[in-house]
């Protein structure tokens, strides 16, 4: 099923639709992103990684990001997208890359879907490095 | 008997109505002053929309030809008349059912249908999120209604009317029904859980236009207003790109054969229950409803909400 080719005002009413419908977001607030605190952190890590114990949470200096320590050498991702929050475990074997630049703590992962991440951590940046690369704790 | 020109393409003719009901939906928000469209979200699921739209017009030819070919060897010729109608609703709705139903349970199905379930807003662009890599092979499911005798554009008709139906179902504006339409059609009720990750909803409510399927086949469960709907997937995408979104499973799908020890895995990475591994790095649906269920044991009472598979 479809729209008929033939018929350029088929394509048109859905492109009208979608600028209406975008502009109509706009309007109303839509454009916003979620700020991540401590409470949001511990909150949906409890709901997504529930066997996640956190020891410890850093939070970037932009609140879009947030990196937490397990007990056992384990780590998690909780970071904005648009106005919800992302839990993602940070499997060791998809860390392609950690690299520190100032303040800013890059991690490269080999996720598709959102691979790379930036936190602004002053102070903090290089021992969160050193955290990341040294050899994992067995539980 | 070739009414076939007449039938209308229903996606087509509610694409105005769409359009209409969104804008409506976002203005009701607003005013209840809830949060549910943000742009990004609502932009992809609007270009997955679209992209589905231009894809399904070569993918639904040659569902077409494959339909009509099938048609050759039908066992009966039901034809047009009213009595057809009423059972292609019927027999097109089991197909979405098991369709639907095995979209969730087999990674290479769920590869195409997980796009619809990335957004963690639910609201009726969410409806529009469709796939782009279903429609390449989807269509063989429903070949067997080819062939008891329905003709190719009654099916094709149906499954626009099916579409369609679902539209409206996913909103978070409506609440409850009347008893007899939650007991029969599928609702926006029914259809929140569907889309929700809490262990309790995963896997249910595969229904498209009738919610008689889930209960008669095991996969029903009630959304219980002690434990609010959190939409998305188990591993959320954290992307608003299309192409991600379109292509992410399949993606993974590839990592996870590349890095497999042998053919069995491969083969369980391929067609196995989605979050199947072999090195504790996930779970499947099954296994994370287990834990929660020891959990909430351990802790306190059962849930007495889970009634699923009973
Ligand atoms: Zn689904
Ligand atoms: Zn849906």
């Amino acid at each position: 099923m479809g729209m008929d080719p033939k018929n350029p005002v088929s394509l048109l009413v859905p492109l009208i639709g979608i600028a209406l419908i975008l502009a109509a977001v706009w309007l109303t607030g839509g454009a916003r992103r979620a700020r991540i605190d401590r409470a949001l952190v511990l909150a949906r890590l409890s709901e997504d990684l529930p066997d996640f114990a956190a020891a410890e949470i850093v939070i970037d200096a932009d609140a879009a990001t947030a990196l937490a320590a397990g007990a056992n050498g384990s780590f998690a991702l909780v970071f904005a997208a648009g106005d919800k929050v992302v839990v993602r475990a940070l499997e060791r074997r998809e860390l392609r890359r950690v690299k520190v630049a100032g303040d800013l703590l890059e991690i490269d992962t080999s996720a598709f879907t959102h691979g790379r991440f930036a936190l602004a951590l002053p102070g903090a940046a290089a021992a969160w490095a050193r955290r990341l690369a040294a050899p994992e704790r067995v539980a | 008997m070739t009414l076939e020109p007449q039938l209308a393409n229903p996606v087509e003719l509610a694409i105005p109505a769409f359009i209409v009901l969104v804008l409506l939906e976002i203005t009701v928000a607003k005013r209840r002053r809830k949060a549910a469209y943000e742009l990004r979200d609502t932009a992809a699921s609007l270009a997955m929309g679209l992209g589905n739209l231009a894809i399904g017009l070569a993918a639904g030819a040659v569902a077409y030809l494959a339909l009509n070919g099938v048609y050759q060897f039908r066992l009966a010729s039901l034809g047009y008349a009213w009595w057809s109608f009423i059972l292609i609703l019927f027999a097109e709705d089991l197909t979405y059912y098991w369709f639907h139903r095995l979209s969730h349970r087999c990674r290479f199905w769920w590869a195409a249908h997980v796009n619809h379930h990335s957004s963690q807003h639910y609201n009726l662009s969410t409806a529009l999120r469709q796939t782009w890599t279903g429609g390449l092979f989807d269509w063989v499911l429903w070949l067997p209604l080819a062939l008891i005798g329905f003709p190719p554009a009654l099916i094709v008709f149906q499954k626009g009317v099916s579409l369609v139906y679902q539209f409206w179902i996913h909103t978070e504006t409506i609440g409850r029904l009347p008893r007899w339409v939650e007991a029969v059609m599928n609702t926006p009720s029914h259809h929140r859980v569907h889309h929700a990750t809490n262990p309790r909803y995963l896997d249910r409510n595969y229904a498209g236009i009738f919610i008689i399927w889930d209960r008669l086949f095991g996969s029903f469960v009630a959304e219980a207003p002690e434990d609010p709907c959190r939409y998305g997937i188990v591993k959320n995408i954290g992307s608003f790109n299309p192409l991600r979104i379109a292509l992410h499973e399949w993606v993974a799908i590839a990592q996870d054969v590349t890095a497999a020890a042998n053919w069995r895995e491969r083969l369980i990475y391929l067609l196995g229950q989605p979050g199947r591994c072999f090195d504790f790095s996930r779970q499947t649906t099954d296994e994370i409803r287990a834990a929660w269920r020891a959990r909430g044991l351990a802790v306190s009472a059962p849930a007495d909400h889970f009634r699923a598979g009973t």
